[in-house]
C-alpha cells in the first residue's frame, strides 16, 4: 500500500491542479500566447509609430555656412537673435542650457572658419535622431571640404579620400548567425521558465494546502510522508515542464510565422530550424542537462514552499529563488566564457554554459565538461530531492506555528540531529569556490605553500568552521579516534586501495588518449620535482600525502558524508560523497580513480564510525603512488 | 474492558518566544478502552495536542503511546491505517467533488474495486450524501461540507477516531445531525475520542469524561460522576480553575 501512495498523491494533485485556472493560465495558457501577443502588441506599435508623423528635431545653426546648412536634411531649423546666438555658444553653460530650452532645440551648431561647434542637450527626448541626422550632415560637409581642398591642390579626391575598397561579406548560414546569437539567451530563458513554471504549484500543493487546512488532514491518512512529498513534487515537475515546453514550442512558431514573413524581406533560413537545426544529440544533452536542474529546482520550491506558514509567505519565499536562479544562469550570456571544471560544479552556472556551447556549436559539443555537469547536476539532485522528501517527516515542518527550531550553536530548542543533506552541499559549494579561488591565489607561492595552503583554508577550513557553528559532537562528524584493531585493518586495506585506483587509472590510460594526459602528469611531475628538491622526501609526503590525507577526510568523509548519509542513507551517501570528492579534485583525468577510491573510504568511514581509518588508509595510498612516481623513478 | 490506547508518563512542550517553554501536555499517564471519551478544557488545555500526539501528528518530547501493544511513535504508519482523524483545522480539498475526495482517501487506505464502493456507499447513505456527491467541495455548505468529512474520518471503518470539536462553527441542524453520527459510530472494539466545549454532548454521548487543565488530567471518571447539567458545568469549571459569571 505504502509504495503506491505517491502515485495516488499525484494524480489527485495533478487533477487538482489542472482544475485551478490559476495554474492552467500561468502555466500553459500564458505561455502559449506570451509571444503571438508580444509580437503582435510590437508589430502594432511599430506600425501606429511608422504611422504618426513625428516632428522633426529642432536645431539652429549659428554662423551660416550654405554647404553645411543644405546638408542637414530632416531637423528643424530655427532662426536665433544674435544676443540669443551669443548666448548658446557662450562657454557659460548655464546660459547656454536656457537658450536652447527656451526655443526646444537639441543642438546649436556654430561654425566660425575650419572650425564646428556643436552643443547639444543630451537629455532632450529626440537627441538620438538628432545627433543621426547632424552626424550624417557633417559627414557630408567634411567631405565636401576635403574634395574641395584635393581639388584646390590638383589631385583627385577618390585616389586620397577612398584609396582602399572595402568589401564585406559572412560566410555562416543565417541559421547558424542566428543560432550562435540566440544560443546565450536560451539556457537563461530555459531554467528562468523551469523556475516560474515551478512556482505557483509549489506554493499551491504545500503552503496553500496548509492554509486552507487539507495537509493536516493529509498527514493523519495512513501515506508516508515522503511519499506525500514525492507525489507533491512529480506534479511540480510536470508543471515546470509544461511550462518549459509550451514557451518553446509558442517561441518556436512564433519564430517560424515572424521568419517566414521576415524572409520575404531577403533573411533567408530565419524559421524553426534556426533551433531545431541543432541536430538531435544537442536536444537530447539539453533535455539531459535540464532534467536534473528542474527536478532541483522543483525540489527546492516545494521545500521552500514546505516551510512556509501561508501562501503569501511561500511567495515571499519563492522570488529570491527566481532571481538567484536567473544570476547562475546568466553567466551564459558572459561573451565567450567556456565550460571548465570548476564552472561545471556551480549548479545551474554549469548547465546553462555548457548549452551554450552545445547550442553555439553543434558540431563541437564540451562532452567531458557536459559529463562533469551532469554528475554534479544528479549530485545536487538527488541530496536536494533526498532532502526536500524528508522535510515533512519532520515536526517543525509540519506544524511551522507550533514547534520552532533554531540551527547549530544559536540553537535553543530541541535536539541536534546532526548535518544535513543541504549543509553538506553547501560545504562542497564552499569548497569547491575556495579551491578554484586558492588556485589563483597561490600560483606564484612556493610548491609547498601552494599545495599545502588551499588544503588547509578552503578543505579542512569549511569543515572545522561548520562542525564549530552547527555545535556538532566529534562523533556524529566521525571525527573520533579509531580501535587499534580498526586502524590496523585500514593499514592492512591500504594495497588493496592502491591496487584499486592503480588498475582504475591503467584502465583510462588506455582508454584516454595519452595527448590529453600528458599537460596534467607533467604539471603533477613539476610539483612533486620542486617539492622534492626543496625537502627532500619528508616534504614530499607531507604536502602530498599527510596534509591531503587529513584535510580532505575531514570534510569528505566528516559532514559531506554524515550530511548526505542523514538525507539519502547510507549505500546513495557513499556514492554521492565519493562523486563530490572525485569532483572536488577539478580534473576530468582524475575522476573515475579518486570516485572509486572515494568509495572505499566512505565504506570504511560508514563501518568503523571514524575518519581516522579512512586517513591512514589516504595517507598510504597517496605516499605509496608519491613514493613510486619520484623515488624509484 | 482491556484498554487500546496508553499513554505513559507523556510530555509535550512548545517554544513560544513570549513565554519561552510551555508544557502543552505534562507527563500524562493514561488507559483508554473502546467506547467514547470526551476531552474537555479551556483553549491552551492541551486538548489538541494530546489528540494530535494520539493520532501520531506529532511526537511527544518523552514517554511512549502504545495501540494495542504497538509503539505509535516507531510505527505510525500502522496506527494511522486503522485512525479517522478529524479536527476543526482539518478540510477536504476544495476543487475535487466529494465522491472524488472519498474515492481519493479510500485509495490511500488501500481500498479499491467493490470494497471501495460498497463502503462509499454506506457512508453516502449514512451521512445523506446523495445529493452532494458530485459536487465540488467548495460549492458546498459548511454543514455539508463537515458530513462529507465525517464521512472520510469514517470511510475505511477505524479503530480509533479521534474527532476535534466537530462541531465547532456548524448551525443548530448540522450540529445535531454530527451528533447523531458521532452516535452511530458506535462499534464493539471501536475507541471515539471527542473534544468538545459542549458539556451536553459529553452527557448525552461520552462513556467516560477527561478534564484537561495546564496539560494534567484534573478529572478522569464518568461525566455523571461531576454531576448532572448546571452541576457538571459548574464542577468542570472549578477544575478548569475558572469561575462562571455571576457567581
Amino acid at each position: 500500500m505504502a509504495s503506491k501512495g505517491w502515485k495516488t498523491v499525484f494524480r489527485t494533485d495533478l487533477r487538482e491542479v489542472l482544475r485551478d485556472r490559476r495554474t492552467l493560465f500561468i502555466n500553459l495558457l500564458l505561455p502559449v500566447l506570451l509571444y503571438p501577443l508580444m509580437t503582435l502588441l510590437l508589430v502594432q506599435v511599430s506600425q501606429i509609430a511608422a504611422a504618426t508623423p513625428r516632428p522633426p528635431p529642432r536645431i539652429a545653426l549659428v554662423g551660416a555656412d550654405g554647404d553645411l546648412q543644405r546638408a542637414l536634411t530632416g531637423l528643424t531649423l530655427v532662426a536665433l537673435s544674435p544676443s540669443e546666438a551669443k548666448a548658446a555658444t557662450n562657454p557659460d553653460r548655464a546660459a547656454a542650457r536656457d537658450i536652447l530650452r527656451r526655443h526646444d532645440l537639441v543642438a546649436v551648431l556654430s561654425v566660425e572658419g575650419n572650425r564646428l561647434e556643436i552643443r547639444r542637450d543630451e537629455a532632450h527626448a529626440r537627441i538620438d535622431r538628432a545627433e543621426e541626422a547632424i552626424n550624417k550632415a557633417v559627414g557630408q560637409w567634411k567631405r565636401q571640404r576635403s574634395e574641395q581642398a584635393l581639388v584646390g591642390s590638383g589631385l583627385n579626391p577618390a585616389d586620397v579620400l577612398d584609396p582602399v575598397t572595402i568589401i564585406r561579406s559572412g560566410v555562416a548560414p543565417p541559421v547558424e548567425t542566428i543560432r550562435t546569437r540566440l544560443a546565450g539567451i536560451i539556457p537563461l530563458l530555459l531554467v528562468v521558465l523551469a523556475v516560474s513554471g515551478a512556482m505557483y504549484p509549489a506554493v499551491d500543493l504545500l503552503a496553500g494546502e496548509r492554509e486552507r487546512g487539507t495537509l493536516e488532514t493529509l498527514l493523519s491518512l495512513p501515506v508516508r510522508r515522503r511519499d506525500l512529498f514525492l507525489g507533491k513534487l512529480l506534479v511540480v515537475l510536470v508543471a515546470a515542464l509544461a511550462a518549459v515546453l509550451c514557451n518553446l514550442m509558442s517561441l518556436g512558431v512564433t519564430a517560424a510565422l515572424v521568419g517566414s514573413q521576415v524572409a520575404a524581406g531577403g533573411l533567408e533560413g530565419f524559421d524553426a530550424r534556426t533551433l531545431a537545426g541543432v541536430g538531435l544529440p544537442t536536444l537530447g544533452l539539453c533535455l539531459l542537462l535540464l532534467l536534473p536542474l528542474v527536478i532541483t529546482i522543483g525540489a527546492v520550491a516545494l521545500a521552500l514552499s514546505a516551510v512556509a506558514t501561508s501562501a503569501k509567505e511561500a511567495q515571499n519565499h519563492l522570488a529570491p529563488l527566481l532571481l538567484v536562479v536567473a544570476l547562475l544562469g546568466s553567466a551564459a550570456a558572459i561573451p565567450d566564457l567556456r565550460p571548465n571544471p570548476a564552472l561545471d560544479l556551480i549548479p545551474v552556472t554549469g548547465a546553462t554554459v555548457v548549452l551554450r556551447a552545445a547550442l553555439e556549436n553543434p558540431g563541437r559539443v564540451p562532452w567531458g565538461d557536459a559529463f562533469l555537469v551532469l554528475v554534479a547536476s544528479v549530485c545536487t539532485a538527488a541530496v536536494i530531492v533526498g532532502w526536500a522528501v524528508r522535510l515533512l517527516e519532520r515536526e517543525d515542518i509540519r506544524f511551522p506555528g507550533l514547534v520552532r527550531a533554531g540551527w547549530g550553536r544559536w540553537r535553543t530548542w530541541g535536539v541536534n540531529p546532526g548535518p544535513g543533506g543541504l549543509e553538506a552541499l553547501g560545504l562542497v559549494a564552499v569548497a569547491a569556490a575556495g579551491m578554484t579561488l586558492g588556485a589563483g591565489l597561490f600560483a606564484q607561492a612556493a610548491p609547498a605553500t601552494l599545495v599545502v595552503t588551499p588544503l588547509i583554508l578552503f578543505i579542512a577550513g569549511p569543515a572545522l568552521l561548520h562542525a564549530w557553528t552547527g555545535a556538532y559532537r566529534p562523533a556524529q562528524l566521525y571525527w573520533i579516534l579509531p580501535t587499534w584493531r580498526q586502524a590496523g585493518l585500514a593499514v592492512l586495506l591500504s594495497p588493496l586501495a592502491i591496487a584499486v585506483t592503480l588498475s582504475v587509472g591503467v584502465t583510462q590510460q588506455l582508454v584516454v588518449d595519452p595527448v590529453l594526459l600528458k599537460p596534467v602528469e607533467e604539471q603533477m611531475r613539476k610539483i612533486l620535482g620542486d617539492l622534492s628538491t626543496m625537502g627532500g622526501l619528508p616534504l614530499l609526503l607531507l604536502c602530498t600525502a599527510i596534509v591531503p590525507a587529513v584535510c580532505e577526510e575531514l570534510l569528505c568523509r566528516g559532514p559531506i558524508l554524515a550530511g548526505l548519509r542523514r538525507a539519502l542513507g547510507p549505500t546513495t551517501a557513499v556514492i554521492v560523497s565519493a562523486l563530490l570528492f572525485a569532483a572536488l579534485h577539478q580534473s576530468p583525468f582524475r575522476f573515475v580513480p579518486q570516485a572509486v577510491l572515494g568509495i572505499l573510504l566512505a565504506i570504511l568511514t560508514l563501518r568503523t564510525g571514524s575518519v581516522m581509518p579512512a586517513m591512514i588508509v589516504h595517507a598510504l595510498h597517496n605516499g605509496s603512488l608519491v613514493v613510486a612516481e619520484t623515488v624509484l623513478r | 474492558m482491556l484498554p487500546v490506547l496508553i499513554l505513559d508518563q507523556v510530555r509535550k512542550s512548545f517554544f513560544d518566544p513570549g513565554r519561552g517553554e510551555v508544557r502543552a501536555v505534562d507527563n500524562l499517564t493514561l488507559a483508554l478502552e473502546p467506547g467514547v471519551t470526551a476531552l474537555v478544557g479551556a483553549n491552551g488545555a492541551g486538548k489538541s495536542t494530546l489528540l494530535r500526539l494520539m493520532s501520531t501528528l506529532l511526537v511527544p518530547d518523552a514517554g511512549t503511546i502504545a495501540w494495542d501493544g504497538l509503539d505509535v511513535v516507531e510505527r505510525p504508519e500502522d496506527l494511522r491505517r486503522r485512525l479517522g482523524y478529524l479536527s476543526t483545522t482539518t478540510r477536504l480539498t476544495p476543487r475535487l467533488t466529494a465522491r472524488e475526495v472519498l474515492r481519493h482517501i479510500g485509495h490511500l487506505y488501500g481500498l479499491d474495486g467493490a470494497d471501495l464502493d460498497a463502503r462509499l456507499a454506506a457512508q453516502v447513505a449514512a451521512f445523506g450524501l446523495e445529493r452532494v456527491l458530485d459536487q465540488r467541495m467548495d460549492g458546498l455548505s459548511t454543514g455539508e461540507r463537515q458530513r462529507v468529512n465525517l464521512a472520510r474520518t469514517l470511510l475505511a471503518d477505524p479503530d480509533l477516531v479521534v474527532l476535534d470539536e466537530p462541531a465547532t462553527g456548524l448551525d443548530l441542524v448540522a450540529a445535531a445531525q454530527v451528533r447523531t453520527a458521532v452516535r452511530l459510530a458506535r462499534r464493539e472494539g471501536r475507541l471515539i475520542l471527542l473534544a468538545t466545549h459542549h458539556l451536553d454532548e459529553v452527557e448525552a454521548l461520552a462513556d467516560r469524561l477527561l478534564v484537561l487543565h495546564q496539560g494534567r488530567v484534573a478529572y478522569d471518571g464518568p461525566p455523571g460522576g461531576l454531576g448532572q447539567g448546571e452541576g457538571l458545568r459548574a464542577a468542570v469549571l472549578e477544575l478548569m480553575d475558572e469561575v462562571p459569571h455571576g457567581v
